[in-house]
């Protein structure tokens, strides 16, 4: 654990380093690619932006209750490229009750953009803080995560696959590593996070292969979002289960923000038993306060 | 708690109603993906955003690759989001490609590419 701390700092500190040198990096733009900001999987890009609010709804948990999360994240862009973000919200649990959920923070990083490819790749490391928690979400050991997030967007397909020209994939993977082993007499485990999403930009329609006369329409962004859990070490006997949900649905990308809805859709038993829902309200600073806010703490030219 | 997210999101909203964005290619004539009948003798790009004419470029090419000569873009003088570009010689039958590249009136870059066909 104190190597890969260590190895994990010091790469931070040369993706600080890097950062003072790099281009700027707004929104999540690669070459001719906006890559939306989705539920489940986070996106390659690191930008001045506000999730608020998150709202999720698990008919039923795979232990019998039933969840209501009222969730936000903000991400402040220090230099860049490079972000830190603070994400936390509150929990209702039937029967359980309520729970202020511990507050995660995140310094990211976006190390790699080829516009030609419109493929960008993004590295992370979050914490998830002991004792900041209340209630039914109140833990009292820190779960440290390196994170690598990538998109690739097929624009660079020939033009005789046109229709496929607007697809694009994000992708994350992460690792959950409890920085205290037992708790309570109960094993913690390490998990390894991983999922990807698939995405059919009409905003990219619109703009590279036919116009759409529609307005509401070509605002559209049709997606299925698949994210993961497996339980990779100290995981007690009879949990080693990869849990899991599949979310098909919708995103509307206005110019400063997008409103998003996904089905959760459960892959076993362990991840829940019932359908649920998830929608986003998302508010992107470096286009609405491009002068204050939305813009990095430090920039060196 | 959740109506405090609720009205700190609706002021949001209220607030990025009037702000500025990326600029995005909203329509074009030739149209996006359009087979014309008669030659266009310009090119006019309509953004959802003013943009920046000094730091915003048009190209068009033929088939071939070949690029036709182009006038300076400009941009309508009631309307900074719709970007004007003469074409000087009269193109012949046959597939253009568009490129374009954008400043926004707040900065921000974009940048695209799309097709026309102009008809026999």
């Amino acid at each position: 654990m104190t190597l890969t701390f260590h190895r994990t700092v010091g790469a931070l500190t040369c993706a600080v380093t890097a950062a003072l040198t790099s281009s700027a990096f707004a929104h999540a733009v690669c070459g001719d690619r906006i890559f939306p900001a989705t539920l489940a999987i986070d996106d390659p890009g690191v930008g001045d932006e506000l999730a608020l609010p998150t709202l999720t709804y698990w008919p039923l948990n795979s232990n019998g209750s039933r969840e209501f999360d009222a969730e936000f994240s903000y991400t402040k862009t220090l230099l860049p490229g490079l972000g830190l973000s603070f994400a936390s919200g509150a929990t209702w649990q039937s029967p359980g009750g309520y729970g202020w959920e511990p507050l995660n923070t995140e310094l990211k990083y976006n190390f790699l953009c080829v516009p030609q490819s419109e493929f960008m790749a993004s590295a992370g490391f979050s914490v998830s803080w002991e004792n900041t928690g209340t209630g039914t979400q109140a833990t009292p050991f820190n779960t440290y995560s390196p994170v690598i997030d990538v998109g690739k967007g097929f624009g660079d397909l020939p033009t005789s696959w046109n229709f496929l020209r607007p697809l694009a994939v994000t992708a994350e993977v992460s690792a959950g590593v409890p920085g205290q082993t037992w708790t309570n007499g109960q094993q913690n485990a390490t998990t390894l996070n991983y999922g990807f999403t698939l995405q059919y930009s009409l905003p990219y329609f619109n703009s590279h292969v036919a116009e759409i006369d529609n307005d509401f329409f070509r605002r559209l962004v049709p997606l299925t979002e698949f994210a993961f859990s497996t339980p990779i070490a100290n995981a007690a006997p009879g949990t080693r289960v990869t849990t899991g949900t599949i979310q098909p649905g919708i995103m509307y990308m206005a110019d400063t923000w997008q409103i998003s809805i996904e089905a959760l859709i459960p892959i076993n038993v362990a991840s829940g038993t019932r359908v649920g829902v998830k929608g986003e309200l998302h508010f992107f600073f470096d286009d609405i306060f491009p002068d204050s806010l939305g813009k990095p703490l430090f920039a060196f030219k | 708690m959740t109506r405090t997210f609720a009205i700190a999101a609706i002021a949001l909203l209220a607030t990025a109603a009037n702000a500025f964005a990326h600029a995005q290619l909203e329509k074009a004539i030739p149209a996006v993906g359009a087979t014309v009948t008669t030659p266009p003798t310009e090119l006019r790009l309509k953004f959802s955003e003013g943009v920046e004419v000094r730091f915003t470029g048009v190209t068009l090419t033929d088939a071939a690759g070949t690029a036709e000569e182009l006038g300076p873009a400009t941009t309508d003088p009631s309307d900074k989001s719709l970007l004007i570009v003469k074409i000087k010689a009269a193109l012949k039958p046959g597939a253009y490609t568009v490129t374009w590249h954008a400043v926004s009136v707040d900065t921000h870059k974009t940048q695209g590419q799309f097709m026309f066909t102009v008809a026999p």
